[in-house]
Formats: structure tokens, sequence, C-alpha cells
């Protein structure tokens, strides 16, 4: 399955898209995407282990799983205001 | 309090005129109104900001400030919510954020400006990258992630 995952801020930065399109042999969590994209695009450990993941707009656990049709998102620390 | 309260939600990346804001949040049934306006600061100990520049996942960011406002109207009866965040490059002194909480008396409206402001830097999808003196821009991250938090 082919899953998009948005990215933010310093994440974008370092990855130089907003965007990752990631290949999945089988559905995963979201601790399990971390590690995907980590392995994927190594530069971007250390942030992204800090991370929240958020789905559909909303953050879920590590435990929860992702489907295709998903809004995924990696979010770093914020820092409005 | 009334069975209508208003809430205003809002990231641009244009000026914010906080006075057409203030307007806009007032109520006849309201005797505070309470205004927050976080601005671009320039000097910070030793280093110095030229700019800042905001970046935000603006569904979700839309999605929690109006979450944050509908529990801010429950907690302390408010009549109205204002909330605008810019987006894009920030030069200092520039208005980056403004809270506007209108309520009966003033206690609510301050307690709820506070409250919305420390949720705005706690759990909205909003970043920042400072740019120095040097020209060297770095994002803000700070080593708490609190996203998934609740209050």
């Amino acid at each position: 399955m082919t899953l998009v995952v948005l990215l933010f801020a310093e994440l974008r930065k370092k990855a130089g898209s907003d965007r990752l399109i990631l290949t999945l042999s089988q559905p995963v969590t979201a601790a399990e995407l971390v590690q995907v994209v980590i392995q994927l695009r190594p530069e971007l450990n250390g942030l992204a282990q800090r991370c929240s993941v958020s789905r559909n707009g909303e953050i879920i656990d590590s435990e929860d799983k992702i489907n295709v049709s998903d809004e995924i998102a990696l979010l770093p620390p914020v820092s409005g205001g | 309090m009334d069975a209508n309260p208003r809430i205003m939600i809002e990231l641009t990346h244009c000026p914010i005129e906080i006075g057409a804001l203030i307007e806009h949040a007032k109520r006849l049934d309201c005797g505070a109104l309470v205004t927050f306006t976080g601005t671009v600061r320039e000097i910070t100990g030793t280093h110095r900001t030229i700019a800042l520049t905001y970046e935000a996942y603006e569904p979700m960011a839309k999605a929690k400030m109006e979450f944050i406002s509908n529990d801010a109207i429950n907690r302390w009866s408010l009549g109205s919510v204002s909330i605008v965040h810019r987006l894009g490059k920030c030069l200092p002194g520039d208005i980056a954020v403004a809270v506007i909480t209108a309520a009966q008396h003033r206690s609510e409206a301050f307690a709820a400006c506070a409250w919305l402001m420390d949720e705005i830097k706690r759990i909205v999808p909003i970043w920042k990258e400072n740019t120095d003196s040097d020209g060297i821009a770095n994002w803000v991250h700070p080593k708490t992630n609190e996203l998934g938090t609740n209050r």
C-alpha cells in the first residue's frame, strides 16, 4: 500500500519536501510508521522520534493502526505564539 | 451568559488589525473584553531576531483552535472568543497572535484568555522559524511534545 506522510517545520526542511510517499507491504501502527520513516530517511532520526503522529487531524497513540485512506502527518513539538 | 457564544478563528498571512478584532469581539451582554497580543521580540538576551516565519498544519490547527475555544466557553461562560494567528514572515514588533475573550466580568475573561494562549502554545500545530541577525534560520521545537495530552 502507498501512504502519504505530511511533514512540517524542521522535519520538512531536513527532508527537502513537505511529504514522504511510503510503500508498505502491510498496515502499520504509528510507532512502526516512525521507524519506517527513519529507515527510509535516516537524516530525520532524532526529531522524528520526538514527533506525534496525527491521523485525519487527531493525535493517535503509538499502537494505533494507520489505514491507506488516512491523512497522516508527523508533527514536531509545536512553537506557535 | 448568552446561549449563542461567538467564535472567530483565523490563520492569516496579512497583518493583524487588532482594533477591528476588538470591535468584532464586543458584546452588549459582556462587560469584560480581554485582549492578548503576542508580538515578535527582537532582543532576547544577546540574541537578535530579524524575523519569525510561521507555518501551520492548517486544517488541524483551525480545528484545535475551535476545540479549545469551545472548551473555554464552557469553562468560563464566555460570550465570545477570537483567535487569530499569523502565518509566513513576521518582523520584530509585528503581532504574531491575538486572543480576545469576552465575558460578563473580568475574572473569567482574564483566566480564559491566559488559558487559551497556553493551550495554543501547547497543542495547536503551528511552528516558527527564527532568523537571527547573521541570517541563520532555525525552526523552534521545544524539548517536550505535549501535542497528544489533555489538561
